[in-house]
């Protein structure tokens, strides 16, 4: 039976809501983010952008901007070429990049050159006076252009198709079988649309390549740090040690910051060549139209069910636009991420999932904004897909997933597209929503108002969410294995330092990982330094993205303070001179069995590891750990929208929206609560106001905050949050992840409610986003069919 | 930004000080469109902080603000209560696409003559109706009303070098009963719709006002109240599909539907 968090055992520092051991120095300004450091005879690099989405570039004259007073160099594709750096890797390995384009621009915006000056605003004027000479050309705008392939856009590969990669899970001629032979069925076109997460902070860099030692140290913006140092060094040649990444304070990341740009390698190549350190921060817009952007599936979401409303089969055939290059941070085996979760919380006999993604005249990217490599597309379609099914049985949708939920007896469960789901109670958590909102109450007050022809909806997602890649055989970056890692140092005085292949950007590490190694020894996690984001320090990790730090690093802390604990267990042998299988860990210290009062503390262990260490034994109190978790972990929540919508704009209010996750043992409720609201509020967004939109031209619509919008305070609804606890069974102290819950079952809780207002109009869908135009437009039309 | 272009910022006591208006000079008010983006024809900037002209100076006629006076400025000032329309500056400064940090900078004249159709300082002072002084480069000043001014997107009647001085709203604008409606995508972002209705009491006519969803500012006087039709057939006669604006922030046939609708809603309202 699912748990709440205030139904669980007193813990010395687990489930306790510490305040954020960072935030002191975040809310008296003294956070150094990388663009407050600066270094000695540091330049500035300004990048020259394409106008055209798709042109040819015929020639590019630096002389105007070498000319100009304070500009040190002017670098293009043919220089990046000409010293075999004109092209990255893709994490996954499947395509590369150009870092500056080459022969030809691929989207609007792209990266034409690169000018290093004496001041920022110097290199921004050098960059002005770079003339390039485009032959414009067709552009490829959306994937369905792209696969009738009249227009080749990757002239360097090979394959003469736009088409990038067909990927499959499932039994296809079983699912279509049931699909034909159920009693009902539906189909809808579903589209996840092209948005950005616009982390606060923009991408940036500052490389220092000192010619004297021959070391390279790189200050960027990086959510993964060892990555990019192996990255680096696989593009430029420099042997790894000596390479350093600091990764500094981050504001804010959403994935945004896993991928390299070509900023990053320009400003490098740079210090490299000219030997002092370069910088390079993007503007908002170029955060906007060239960095890693998310979504952009178009899914045909295909269920069938019996007339009792048992799911019978599933099919979803997607197309994805992945922009000019094929540069999504996909595990290798997994080109379309974890799509395969697509059957959601539900227990379908038989599911097939195909994805074929398309090179388009757009920026590459694709797995970006919260989301655990496509889990938010998935969780939208299906979500999107059950309420589409109800609404076709005449069914209560709550009642439809009811029906068709995995049970929590049938777990660990083996989904038909190969996940081993590893615990949850879906009845439980669900329960718990309807009654905390007052279900059946408001389907009373939605079916009197709907009698006056008000326009009220109430809208469910019961979603699950799968994080914490690894494990190490399914799933790798650049090849690394997607394990992580913790090193923890425990003082003479018992405070510790604790660091993690981890990077946070306002998760809160530096209070989390404290509170799990506390929990392990018993001490006190004030007196616990977390440190990250150090290539130098911290012990080689993946980073921080897909919610896989606490699943996968909070592992590794769990488990390296067990290391701790083990050597610590001799130590106490040794001061309570008893043997070591006379004592045992209880109420957070060692006790000698059968002797009460006759114990000591890890503090009174840590003081002896360095001054009284049992004979023959190694002084010290320290242990490291690499941790690959056997399985991913599977998050899982039910929220409800509340919503009214007004008939002649459009406008739609969310009355109310609660959100009851299970994201297994939670660490800190108070980060975990602003991680959800932080979360639900990017879903809001997603939903009714974010798409990065393209003309028929292929120009980028939304290239700054006045057209891209980001939710403020006063758009955001008021938020209702509740939790149960079904524990990960593999997880060393049974946590799931939570950091993209909210963002991935949010949107289509939102949409159904739209959706579910509608209802009595007949309007089965509308894409995201919910503009009121949109929804406006709906109505309208609904109403012209009517009359 | 940087403006890379500019040579010269000049910043005279009086505005008689710059007689020969040459290309490439521009007025520096608040500078935060100016500053937003590359004004590559501009190599002289002329800073009119210099001038010093008094932000705000009320009395019983009305309320004169200098074209400098700042945003900030403007939403600080609270008009005698008696002048109950005077409650659109709160409702209008709030409908800038801006934060309150830009109010500290931008200002109501830098507003006026950038001419948008959302630009909110133009709603306010057509539905006020106002009176801008103009300032030519070569001649006597000139007033122009503020329904008058604004011809276009991003068009207006200033000639060459010629600069808004003041706008003044009058007192009996200033005590009419007042509706105020507004669509946007953000709180704090641009108006799609904005429209705003004044009636004097008791038994005054209507006027209504229609910006941000057209090129430029519409303006339609009754004599009483109009009944639902005749409101819709002004609006009929007095805006072509073809100047109701399109882009991110909605689509004309969008903006025309909630000009109708929001005007039905003004005119209950006052007629109530």
């Amino acid at each position: 039976m699912a748990t709440t968090t205030d139904d669980l055992p007193a813990r010395h520092s687990l489930g306790k809501s510490m305040k954020r051991k960072e935030d002191p120095r975040f809310i008296r300004g003294k956070g150094r983010y990388l663009d407050d450091i600066v270094l000695p005879h540091m330049l500035y690099l300004a990048l020259v952008h394409s106008p055209y989405p798709h042109a040819r570039i015929k020639s590019i004259d630096k002389s105007k901007a070498l000319a100009l007073p304070g500009v040190k160099a002017v670098i293009t594709g043919e220089d990046l070429d000409a010293a075999k750096l004109e092209w990255l890797p893709t994490f996954h390995g499947y395509d590369k990049q150009m870092v500056l384009a080459f022969g030809k621009a691929l989207y609007q915006y792209q990266e034409v050159a690169g000018v290093v000056a004496t001041s920022r605003e110097i290199a921004s004027d050098g960059a002005e006076l770079v003339e390039v000479e485009y032959e414009p050309l067709d552009p490829l705008v959306t994937p369905f252009q792209a696969r009738e392939d009249k227009i080749i856009l990757r002239d360097d590969r090979e394959s003469k198709t736009n088409h990038i990669y067909h990927w499959e899970v499932g039994d296809k001629a079983k699912a279509e079988g049931e699909l034909d032979g159920s009693a009902v069925r539906i189909k809808e076109r579903i589209l996840s649309p092209r948005c950005h997460p616009a982390p606060l902070e923009p991408c940036g860099v500052l490389a220092d390549m000192n010619k004297a030692t021959g070391r390279l140290t790189v200050y960027m913006t990086s959510q993964a740090p060892h990555v990019h140092r192996t990255a680096f060094s696989l593009v430029t040649g420099i042997p790894e040690d000596k390479i350093h990444v600091i990764s500094p304070d981050v504001g804010g990341g959403f994935g945004n910051k896993v991928p390299v740009y070509p900023g990053y390698v320009v400003a490098t190549v740079a210090s490299v060549i000219i030997g002092v350190p370069v910088k390079w921060v993007e503007s908002r817009t170029e955060n906007l139209t060239t960095t890693g952007f998310a979504r952009d599936y178009h899914m045909d979401v295909e269920i069938g069910a019996t007339k009792e409303g048992k799911v019978t089969a599933l099919k979803v055939s997607t197309v994805a636009d992945h922009g000019a290059f094929d540069a999504a941070a996909d595990p290798r085996k997994y080109p379309a991420g974890m799509f395969g979760i697509v059957t959601g919380s539900y227990d379908f006999p038989t599911a097939f999932a195909e994805v074929d993604a398309y090179f388009t005249n757009k920026a590459p990217g694709g797995i970006a904004y919260r989301c655990s490599f496509r889990v938010t597309e998935a969780s939208f379609a299906i979500e999107r897909g059950m309420d589409i099914l109800a609404r076709k049985l005449d069914m209560d949708p709550v009642e439809l997933r009811r029906r068709n939920f995995i049970k929590k007896e049938q777990f660990p469960y083996p989904s038909p597209l190969g996940f081993v789901y590893d615990s949850g109670d879906y009845e439980a958590t669900t329960q718990k929503a309807l009654d905390i909102i007052g279900y059946d109450e408001l389907r009373k007050e939605q079916a009197e108002k709907r009698k006056s022809g008000e326009l009220m909806g109430i809208g469910v997602s019961t979603f699950t969410e799968i994080v914490g890649a690894g494990p190490g055989k399914h799933f790798d970056i650049l090849g690394i294995k997607m394990f992580d890692s913790a090193e923890i140092r425990i003082h003479p005085t018992g405070s510790g330092i604790v660091r993690a292949g981890t990077r946070h950007q306002g998760q809160g590490h530096e209070t989390t990982w404290a509170q799990i190694v506390a929990e392990e020894l018993g001490l006190d996690p004030q007196e616990l330094l977390v440190e990250e984001g150090d290539t130098d320090t911290a012990p080689y990790g993946l980073g921080t993205y897909a919610s896989r730090s606490t699943p996968v690093a909070g592992g590794a802390l769990a488990l390296a303070a067990r290391r701790i604990r083990e050597k610590g267990k001799k130590i106490a042998a040794h001061l309570l001179e008893a043997s070591e299988n006379d004592v045992e860990w209880k109420d957070y210290k060692f006790n000698l069995k059968g002797v009460p009062g006759k114990s000591v503390t890890m503090k009174e262990v840590a003081f002896a590891a360095y001054t009284n260490p049992p004979p023959d034994s190694e002084p010290g109190l320290e242990a490291t750990y690499y941790y690959d978790p056997p399985n991913l972990t599977f998050p899982n929540g039910s929220y409800i929208a509340v919503v009214d919508v007004d008939r002649e704009t459009g406008a739609v209010i969310v009355r109310r929206f609660l959100a009851v996750d299970d994201c297994g043992v939670v660490i800190n409720p108070m980060i975990v609560e602003g991680q959800i609201h932080g979360g639900l509020t990017e879903g809001f967004a997603m939903a009714f106001m974010q798409e990065i939109a393209f003309d028929e031209s292929g120009n980028n619509l939304n290239t700054n905050f006045t057209e891209y919008l980001v939710p403020t305070a006063l758009e955001t609804p008021h938020w209702e949050t509740a939790n149960t606890v079904t524990p990960s069974p593999h997880h060393p102290i049974g946590a799931k992840g939570v950091g993209e819950s909210p963002n991935v079952g949010s949107p289509q809780a939102f949409v159904n409610a739209v959706m579910d207002a509608l209802a009595p109009l007949g309007i089965t869908h509308i894409d995201m986003p919910l503009t009121r135009e949109k929804v406006w437009r709906a109505i309208r039309d609904a109403e012209a069919k009517v009359s | 930004m940087n403006l890379n272009t500019i040579r010269e910022i000049k910043r005279p006591r009086s505005s008689d000080e710059i007689r020969h208006w040459q290309d490439g000079y521009a007025w520096l008010a608040g500078g935060t469109w100016l500053f937003s983006e590359p004004q590559i024809h501009t190599h002289t900037l002329i800073d009119l902080e210099t001038l010093g002209w008094r932000a705000i100076a009320s009395g019983p006629g009305g309320i004169e603000f200098a074209a400098t006076c700042k945003i900030a400025e403007l939403y600080a000032f609270h008009p005698p209560a008696e002048w109950k329309a005077g409650q659109l500056i709160g409702e209008c400064c709030r409908a800038f696409l801006s934060s309150f940090k830009i109010w500290n900078e931008a200002t109501i004249g830098g507003n006026i003559v950038m001419s948008l159709p959302a630009g909110p300082m133009i709603s306010l002072t057509v539905a006020l109706e106002g009176t801008y002084t103009l300032l030519p480069r070569d001649g006597e000043a000139r007033e122009v009303r503020a329904a008058d001014f604004v011809t276009g997107n991003h068009a207006n009647v200033l000639e060459r070098g010629e600069l808004l001085r003041s706008i003044h709203i009058p007192g009996t604008a200033l005590a009419k009963s007042f509706a105020f409606r507004r669509s946007e995508l953000t709180h704090l972002g641009r108006s799609s719709v904005l429209l705003i209705g004044t009636r004097g009491e008791p038994v005054g006519g209507l006027l209504l006002t229609i910006t941000a969803a057209t090129v430029k500012p519409i303006q339609l006087t009754f004599d009483g109240i109009p009944t639902a039709a005749q409101l819709c057939n002004a609006i009929d006669a007095a805006i072509p599909e073809s100047i109701y604006l399109d882009d991110v922030h909605g689509s004309p046939a969008h903006r025309r539907h909630l000009t109708y609708h929001y005007a039905e809603q003004i005119r209950q309202e006052l007629g109530a």
